[in-house]
């Protein structure tokens, strides 16, 4: 038995997180930007710093963006906490990222000092670790502990990355050099995001597509398992200096049986109606299985690893097949509850209401034609940059169709938000 | 006396909607109850707001949420 007493004032207001969703599709601009401009250029190396420019445009602009964003949403729903002054904390931290992500990026394209962007995102992260950590200090769960050792993840993952900047800064050289860049972007990736994206499926998948719940003893064990096995393939790299297969193999089984498990529910779902939600998280899992097949293929085969084309590949299908899909999947969701439960608790407070009006129904606020229709783009965009891989040309048209898919993004979002502001003046 | 709706197989934001149409409709020492796949937390501060209490049962599948009127001791007294 569970006897919670939550007050009103404990939801954020809605800028809190929206503030971060918004401005996500802005660097998946300025992503699709940098990719037209390098354009083939980009097969030629994995280490250009246009490439650099370019990863850190999608993994720190537009998914670390979403991800705080969605784990300030997430505290009151899961811990019934909410951060010290939200407005205030979400601003200071939101302005960190977002220009700490351009700095660096700026740096890498332009050659400015790194410096700033050092600073920047390192008091965004260590600020935004500390703050969420103490709120899930006195919380108890299993999406809990998976947000815990995401946040440990991205400790990890941005103490490493501040460490690789400041040597990238001062032309210093450090031992193990591509160790650590490997192990930086694998906390990243599999760490800071894939762990984080496990424990937001936890309640979104059985919340919004009406599946039925994870199984308990996955949910308890999964993510603590995987964080696990990364710090021990990470200690055995450290000693050894080579990566261990086999361990890296135990990674990918991991993150097989989250894909599996989520596409079981998804068969399972007590009301089968279509919703592109799903669909951007069918396609995602197929990213996903697809990059861990080709991750495990890489380690057995070790001339396929070698391949120009190799992280590539691995690059577009995890970041772009799996973690741009589920993620944009869940904005589709996230924002319309948002504004439908704001406005819902607008109407019944007696204080701020003075007129009672419909409130739009979550599928009036951001319709699935407009949904669906940038989820086409963006799968078409997905699927050019795949194929010029081996037509490098086609790198152009895929970067134009990725430009409009995450502008198409952006307008469904604002759009949602013209009509929140509607009824909210409507109500007053 | 009580009430159940069972809003379980409802996509958002439906089950909210529901239970916030039907709590006007609880009379005096009668309660409401709510048959739920998951937790509502963003009900309850509402709850709260208009002067309702509740009891969450999470024990078992699907969860029980009892809401009744926090001055209405009768009602509370009724749930087992």
């Amino acid at each position: 038995m569970n006897t919670a007493n939550l007050a009103l004032q404990q939801t954020p207001p809605l800028s809190v997180p929206v503030r971060f969703f918004i401005t996500a599709p802005l660097f998946g601009i300025l992503a699709s930007l940098l990719l037209i401009y390098i354009g083939s250029d980009i097969f030629n190396s994995r280490w250009g710093l246009n490439t650099l420019a370019l990863t850190h445009l999608f993994t720190l602009g537009f998914v670390s963006m979403v991800m705080f964003g969605a784990i300030l949403q997430l505290l009151p729903v899961v811990a019934g906490t909410v951060i010290p002054k939200p407005v205030l904390t979400s601003t200071i931290i939101h302005f960190l990222l977002t220009v700490g992500s351009l700095s660096l990026t700026g740096g890498f394209i332009f050659g400015y000092d790194l410096r700033i962007a050092i600073v920047l995102l390192g008091l965004s992260f260590f600020g935004f670790i500390a703050i969420v950590g103490y709120c899930l200090i006195q919380v108890k769960g299993n999406i809990i502990v998976g947000m815990r050792l995401s946040l440990l993840a991205l400790l990890i993952t941005g103490g490493l990355g501040i460490i690789l900047a400041i040597r990238f800064a001062y032309g210093i050289t450090l031992p193990l050099a591509m160790i650590l860049v490997n192990i930086h972007l694998t906390w990243g990736l599999v760490g800071w995001v894939g762990l984080l994206i496990i424990a937001i499926a936890y309640q979104v998948v059985p919340m919004f597509q009406i599946t039925p719940q994870y199984n308990a003893k996955l949910m308890r064990w999964l993510i603590p398992t995987l964080f696990i096995i990364l710090l021990l393939w990470t200690l055995a790299y450290l000693w050894l200096g080579s990566n261990i297969g086999w361990i890296s193999i135990l990674i990918s089984l991991g993150l097989a049986t989250f894909v599996a498990k989520t596409l079981h529910l998804q068969i399972k779902r007590l009301r089968k109606i279509p919703d592109v939600t799903l669909d951007f998280w069918r396609v995602g899992a197929v990213g996903l299985l697809l990059s861990i097949i080709l991750w495990i293929a890489g380690t057995i085969w070790i001339k396929l690893a070698n391949q120009p084309f190799y992280p590539l590949l691995l690059f577009i299908l995890f970041i772009g097949g799996f973690v741009l899909m589920v993620i944009q999947g869940m904005l589709y969701k996230i924002i319309p509850f948002l504004v439908w439960l704001h406005l819902q608790n607008q109407q019944l407070n007696p204080l701020k209401t003075m007129n009672m009006v419909r409130i739009p129904h979550m599928k009036q606020i951001i319709p699935s034609k407009l949904a669906k229709r940038q989820f086409w783009v963006y799968l078409i965009a997905l699927s050019c940059t795949i194929l010029a891989l081996i037509f490098p040309n086609l790198i152009y048209l895929a970067g134009i169709i990725l430009l409009g898919s995450f502008i198409l993004l952006e307008y469904n979002m604002l759009k949602a938000l013209k009509l929140y502001r509607s009824v909210l003046i409507s109500l007053q | 006396m009580k009430t159940t709706i069972d809003v379980s197989q409802l996509e958002p934001c439906e089950p909210m909607e529901r239970i916030l149409a039907a709590l006007p409709k609880i009379k005096t020492g009668e309660y409401l109850r709510v048959l739920h796949r998951m937790e509502p937390h963003p009900l309850y501060p509402i709850l709260t707001q208009q002067g309702y209490s509740w009891i969450t049962k999470t024990n078992k599948q699907p969860i029980e949420i009892y809401i009744w009127r926090s001055d209405d001791l009768v009602a509370k007294a009724n749930i087992v």
